[in-house]
This record gives C-alpha cells, sequence and structure tokens, in this order.
C-alpha cells in the first residue's frame, strides 16, 4: 500500500485512550477523569522504526452505535479511514464491557491491537488477566498499559505491526473445551446477546477475579454521590472553589499588578509616549491624566493591564480548580447530585460539563455540548450558557471593580440560567431523552498532568484572548475618534435609561463587550454611576451579547447541532427576551427595595 | 447454565416488542416474589438483573446486562437518578430506565 496505514485509538470514553495518545505521539492533549473529554479528534505522527504514521485519539464511544455527536465522529472516522491499524484501549479494571467493543470492532473485520490500559488499577482492585491467553483466544495481540506512567508504551508501538484482523467463529473454536461448547457460530452477524456470551466465555477463561477490601477512594466515591452526604459535601466543595478564585485572583492582582500598572508603567508611558493629544495617543495610551489603568483605556495601557494584569491571575486560578474538578472524578458525581434539577429544564446532571466549562471560557463550553443527545438539549445548553454564564476572564475583572456584588451577580445571572432554560424548555420541540451516565473512579490529580493542562490553557489565552482584548481598546477608541459611539449613545439613550435605569455612558462599554466581555466590565468602571447601575449594567453586559469567540463557535456548533440559522437565530431570540426581561426584572426590585 | 439461556431467550423477544412497555418477561416474572423493577429495590439491595428493556443497546455496553450482578447504591429525591453498581462499575440510571429493569433479588 502506497499510503501508510493510519492509528486510531478506540476505546470507550475515560479509558485512558488521550493519555495513551500523549505517550505514544508525545503530544499534550487534555486528560481529565470524566467522559466526554475528546469531543474533537487530534491526530499526530507516531515515529516507528522504519518511519512515521499518523496517529489519530478518536472520541470515547460505547458502541459503534453511536448516541450522541462525539460518537459519531467516533464511528465516522472508523468508516472513512482505509484499512487502519485500531488500538482498542480497555480499561482492564472493566475488561468484560471492553471485550465487547473490541469483538464489535473484529466482527466489522478491521486490524486490531488491545490495549490494556488501567494495569495498575486492576491489578489492587484484583483483577487478574492472563495476557497470554487472552491474546491466543482473541487472536490479536494484547498489551498491559499504564498510560499515565508510560508503563507498556513501548511494546505497544512495537506490537503494531502485528496488528490483524481476527474472526469471531476463530475464537470460539480457540475456546478452550468446556468453556460454553454451544456458542458454535452463532456470534457471527450483529446479535449483541451472542457477542456478550463469547465476552463472558473468554473472560471465563482469561480473566479472575480476586476478591479485595473497597479502598478508601471507593468509601468516599460512594459517599459523594449519595444525597444525604454529597450535597452538603457538593455546597462545600463549590464555596471552596469560589473562595479559592476569589482569593487568588485577589491577591496577584491587588497585591502586585496593581501597584505595578497604577504606580509604574502607567505615569511612565504617560509621560515618555509622543504627541499627547493627537489619535494616536488617544488610541494607544489614552486618557493623560488618568491616575488609574483600568480608566486610561489605551491599547497599551487598560488593554494590557486587563489582559495580563486582572484576568490572567484570575482564569489561572480558576483553571487550577476546573483542573482539580476534571481529574479527580468529582465532576461526574455533581452531575449525578444535580440531574433533578437539570431535569426541569430539559436537560440531565451531564450538562453540568459544559456549564463548568464555561466558568473558564464559553468557547470549549459550547463545544463540549457534543456530549448531549439531542439538537434540542444542545441547543438548549448552548444557548443558555452564552447568555447567562460569565467566562472566568469577566469574573475575574467583576472581582477586581465590584467584588462586594461579584458573587450575587453570579447567582442572579444562575438563576436566569434556571428560569429561561425552564422557558425555552416548553417552547422547543423536540425530545430530551433520558441518559445513563458512568461514574468514573475517584482519582488523585496528578501534578503533571494538571500543570500541563494549565500551561495548554494559558497559552490558548495568550494567543488567542490577548490580542482580543487589546484589540477590543484599539476598536472602542476608533469608534470614539469617529463620533460612532457619541450616535449610539444618543440613540440608544432613551432605551437605556428608560428601561435599564442606566446612563447612556454604558455605550462604550457595550461595543467593547461584543469583543471581550472582561474588557467591557472594565470599561464601565470609568463610568460616574451608583452601586445599583453598577450592578445593573454588569448584569446586562453579561446577558446581552456572546463575545465573538462564543458566537464565532456557537455557529460552527450550530452546522451539527440542527442548524446555523436554527441555532444563532434561537440563541440571539433568547438573549434579547433574557436582556430586557430579566435585566428588566432586576431594574423592578431594585426600584422596589428603593436602591435604583 | 440454564438460566442465562432462558434469560437471553426472553431478551431478544424484548427486542421485537420495543414498545416500551417493560420487560416482555415481567408479567411472568412478576409472579415470583424476589423478581422486581430496578426503582423498587431500596438502597443498598442488590440481585442480579433479569431483564433489560430500555434503550438496552446503551446499557449493555456499559455492562449493565442481564445475568450481571446489580447492588442499588443511592437513589436520588425527586424523581433523581438511581446510582448502581454493576461490576467494577458503577453508573447512574435515570428512573425511567429504573423502571424497565428487573432484577431478582437475593
Ligand atoms: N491509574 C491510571 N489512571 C489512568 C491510566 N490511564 C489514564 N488514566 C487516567 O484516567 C483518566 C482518563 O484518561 P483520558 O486519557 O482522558 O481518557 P480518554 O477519555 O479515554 O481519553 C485520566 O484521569 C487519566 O489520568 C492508567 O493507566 N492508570
Ligand atoms: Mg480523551
Amino acid at each position: 500500500m502506497a499510503q501508510s496505514p493510519t492509528v486510531l485509538l478506540m476505546g470507550h470514553p475515560n479509558v485512558g485512550k488521550s493519555a495513551l495518545f500523549n505517550r505514544l505521539a508525545g503530544a499534550s492533549i487534555s486528560e481529565s477523569n470524566y467522559a466526554g473529554t475528546t469531543v474533537e479528534y487530534t491526530e499526530s505522527q507516531l515515529a516507528l522504526d522504519d518511519g512515521t504514521v499518523p496517529v489519530v485519539d478518536v472520541p470515547g464511544t460505547f458502541s459503534l452505535e453511536p448516541t450522541d455527536r462525539a460518537e459519531a465522529v467516533a464511528v465516522e472516522f472508523l468508516e472513512d479511514a482505509s484499512d487502519p491499524i485500531v488500538v482498542c484501549v480497555v480499561d482492564a479494571t472493566r475488561i468484560e464491557r471492553g471485550l465487547n467493543l473490541v469483538l464489535e470492532l473484529l466482527d466489522r473485520g478491521h486490524r486490531a491491537v488491545v490495549a490494556l490500559n488501567m494495569w495498575d488499577e486492576a491489578r489492587q482492585q484484583g483483577v487478574d488477566v492472563d495476557v497470554e491467553a487472552l491474546s491466543d483466544l482473541l487472536g490479536v495481540p494484547v498489551v498491559p498499559t499504564v498510560a499515565t506512567e508510560g508503563v507498556g508504551v513501548d511494546d505497544l508501538r512495537s506490537t503494531l505491526d502485528r496488528a490483524r484482523p481476527s474472526s469471531l467463529s476463530g475464537i470460539i473454536d480457540r475456546l478452550p473445551p468446556g468453556v460454553d461448547g454451544d456458542l458454535e457460530g452463532s456470534v457471527e452477524g450483529d446479535d449483541p446477546a451472542a457477542r456478550w456470551e463469547l465476552v463472558d466465555a473468554v473472560v471465563e477463561s482469561a480473566v479472575t477475579y480476586r476478591e479485595t477490601a473497597p479502598s478508601l477512594a471507593d468509601h468516599l466515591g460512594r459517599l459523594t454521590v449519595a444525597p444525604k452526604t454529597g450535597l452538603p459535601f457538593a455546597v462545600a466543595v463549590l464555596y471552596g472553589m469560589w473562595a479559592f478564585f476569589t482569593a487568588v485572583a485577589g491577591f496577584f492582582t491587588d497585591g502586585y499588578f496593581v501597584p505595578l500598572f497604577d504606580d509604574h508603567w502607567l505615569p511612565w508611558i504617560q509621560s515618555v509616549f509622543p504627541g499627547e493629544g493627537g489619535w494616536l495617543y488617544f488610541l494607544l495610551v489614552g486618557d493623560p491624566a488618568a491616575t488609574n489603568s483600568f480608566e486610561a483605556f489605551g491599547v497599551l495601557t487598560s488593554g494590557l493591564f486587563v489582559a495580563v494584569g486582572v484576568v490572567l491571575p484570575a482564569i489561572l486560578a480558576l483553571y487550577l480548580v476546573l483542573a482539580l474538578l476534571e481529574d479527580s472524578g468529582y465532576m461526574a458525581r455533581l452531575a449525578v447530585l444535580l440531574d433533578a434539577a437539570f431535569h426541569r429544564i430539559g436537560l440531565h446532571g451531564y450538562a453540568i460539563v459544559p456549564m463548568v466549562l464555561s466558568f473558564g471560557c464559553n468557547v470549549p463550553g459550547v463545544a463540549a455540548t457534543r456530549t448531549l443527545e439531542t439538537d434540542k438539549q444542545r441547543f438548549l445548553t448552548m444557548t443558555l450558557l452564552s447568555v447567562f454564564i460569565p467566562c472566568g476572564a469577566q469574573l475575574g475583572v467583576m472581582l477586581s471593580l465590584i467584588p462586594q456584588y461579584t458573587g450575587y451577580i453570579l447567582l442572579y445571572l444562575l438563576a436566569g440560567f434556571f428560569v429561561f432554560g425552564a422557558i425555552i424548555n416548553r417552547l422547543v420541540p423536540g425530545s430530551s431523552p433520558e441518559v445513563a451516565v458512568d461514574i468514573p473512579p475517584l482519582r488523585r490529580p496528578r501534578p503533571s498532568n494538571v500543570s500541563t493542562k494549565l500551561s495548554l490553557r494559558i497559552r490558548g489565552f495568550m494567543t488567542s484572548a490577548v490580542p482580543f482584548v487589546l484589540a477590543g481598546v484599539g476598536v472602542v477608541n476608533l469608534l470614539y475618534l469617529g463620533g460612532v459611539v457619541d450616535w449610539l449613545a444618543t440613540v440608544l439613550g432613551p432605551v437605556l435609561s428608560g428601561w435599564f435605569g442606566v446612563p447612556s455612558e454604558t455605550v462604550p462599554a457595550l461595543i467593547a463587550g461584543f469583543m471581550r466581555k472582561d474588557l467591557a466590565i472594565a470599561q464601565l468602571s470609568a463610568i460616574p454611576m451608583t452601586p445599583f447601575q453598577t450592578v445593573m449594567s454588569v448584569v446586562m453586559v453579561s446577558i446581552y451579547f456572546p463575545c465573538v469567540a462564543t458566537f464565532a463557535m456557537l455557529i460552527k456548533e450550530g452546522r451539527t447541532g440542527g442548524g446555523v440559522l436554527r441555532v444563532v437565530g434561537g440563541a440571539l431570540a433568547t438573549l434579547v427576551a433574557a436582556l430586557f426581561l430579566w435585566g428588566g426584572l432586576l431594574r423592578l426590585g431594585g426600584t422596589l427595595l428603593g436602591v435604583a | 447454565m440454564d438460566e442465562t439461556r432462558a434469560t437471553h431467550a426472553g431478551e431478544s423477544a424484548g427486542e421485537s416488542s420495543a414498545d416500551g412497555q417493560g420487560c416482555p418477561k415481567r408479567r411472568q416474572c412478576q409472579r415470583g416474589r424476589a423478581c422486581k423493577r430496578l426503582v423498587d429495590l431500596e438502597c443498598g439491595e442488590t440481585g442480579r438483573i433479569e431483564c433489560v428493556d430500555c434503550e438496552r443497546r446503551t446499557l449493555e455496553s456499559m455492562g449493565v446486562r442481564p445475568g450481571k450482578r446489580i447492588e442499588v447504591c443511592t437513589k436520588h429525591p425527586f424523581d433523581g437518578p438511581v446510582v448502581v453498581s454493576v461490576g467494577r462499575s458503577t453508573v447512574s440510571l435515570s428512573r425511567s430506565h429504573a423502571r424497565q429493569l428487573d432484577v431478582v433479588t437475593d
């Protein structure tokens, strides 16, 4: 064959495919302890003795009959690849269901190698696999691996050229006498029950289970998922995460960056930048008399300060807690605890995953909706999170400017998430199927993985978000110079003050909000407003439009989630309704309480 | 041995009558005292899965399949999910799943 065959890493969700991929290809993509981390495929090159071959980390799938978008990607991959080498990754602690997928793959005639991953955990849990017997039975190479430690990865690499197809009837013939001898020939074709019988027969002759006492992690795992113990624990965990986030973000921003920027950088650049009063000065430095880096509003003053001084420490802290949540396996437990609540809005607990990721950044949050089953659920989640979930960058700026209100604003937005969720659920046709969710064991997060993940995300922030913040400041300043801001302020003034009770000076912030929410909030700080007006305008900026990056992602995902027009149109309709109703309600409340 | 055979026979019958009315074996099953719907089991109760009738493909590929031992870990209030452990895995099933799963209790 002229073209070198592709190596596909396939297997159930959360068995360590991405970990293995990183080891095999020397890549660093996200590994997390919950199903649905990988919704997009990643391709890399795998170095073999005789050149390199492409290797692909395929999203996890429970079977070859996909039930959601991420699984569909996996199956399409398998069907489109020409004669691929399939590395079937099996969680050795749950070898039975893994073998079921292996047999399904073999039945379709694919060349395969089996990686028995989580070998370390299998040992501890008393699952003993006779690798040689298993390999002889299946007729394909079987390699035990511990992907996180790199154990067995070299063996796996060197067995790739021994990948071969194997027929199920051949496996039946090789079964030792006495093990379910009446299986003959009944397995060919697509009969799942017969396939399971073959799995049982294979397991009977190659696997032994020893009784082991449940570990501490097992006990904790159970307690955290039971309502009586789990709910108080969840409240404590979420509050602890919030406290950590606010404390760390504040520590770096107020302790280091505010003095650095306000006392040194701002006065210095104000004095050395030539051409005060000119347009370039206005664009890059902003207000020559400003004494604080939020208010100067030039690309090199506020832009840099917001991006590096405020948002960077905030998202660093936030991503750290998110990484712990992802890697410990606690996320799936939260999903179970919140399942009943999410059912009220047509979703299920697993919608917590896109929601939690959105707190880091809405973009991966929208992508993560691929693990939801129906277009309706995807639309609901995408829309709600892009309208109501403030991203880490925005929260960081809020914490720096209005720390005393940030928590309440967040709660108000979350309430909006559920209220509007319930409404959209009634209005949008489509089904919300019930799901079964696999709960991973609790694991201790590995520092190396957490730090890889952090550096990946920070690099992503530096390359994709920072330019947007700087450009956002530039665009707003250019619109100022062009008179557009004043014109818009006159046009929108009546609505802003009439309906929301905020001054028309908030217009530049609303414009900035198209680019970056964090920038929009920063912009608000320069406007003299009452505390209630500040809260009101922050809520407005949060709801009123997703930032460009999220909007682009909505368009992209809309294509596979029920049509771009439907998704984007529906999202826009929702946000307009949410802005006026949820914003108006806040003002009404404020008026009734006498604070507006 | 005979029992597993019977289970599988019942199961493939279930496939053709995919009407969501519960397990085809339910009627005959209810006569025996020990056979219950999963949703009627208490926390901590154990048994053997008799019949899975709901989206059986998905559940079975997760390892929740006839003949396997099952234990109810927790049941969540307000019609929330039922968390079970089957083999070495822990799976959270929605109530409607739990209604369509028959278990012979110990
Ligand atoms: N103990 C142990 N943990 C592993 C092993 N391989 C992966 N993990 C962990 O299992 C989880 C899932 O890994 P990931 O690569 O994201 O799985 P994927 O969903 O199949 O891509 C992560 O928390 C990994 O750290 C292994 O061999 N042993
Ligand atoms: Mg993965």
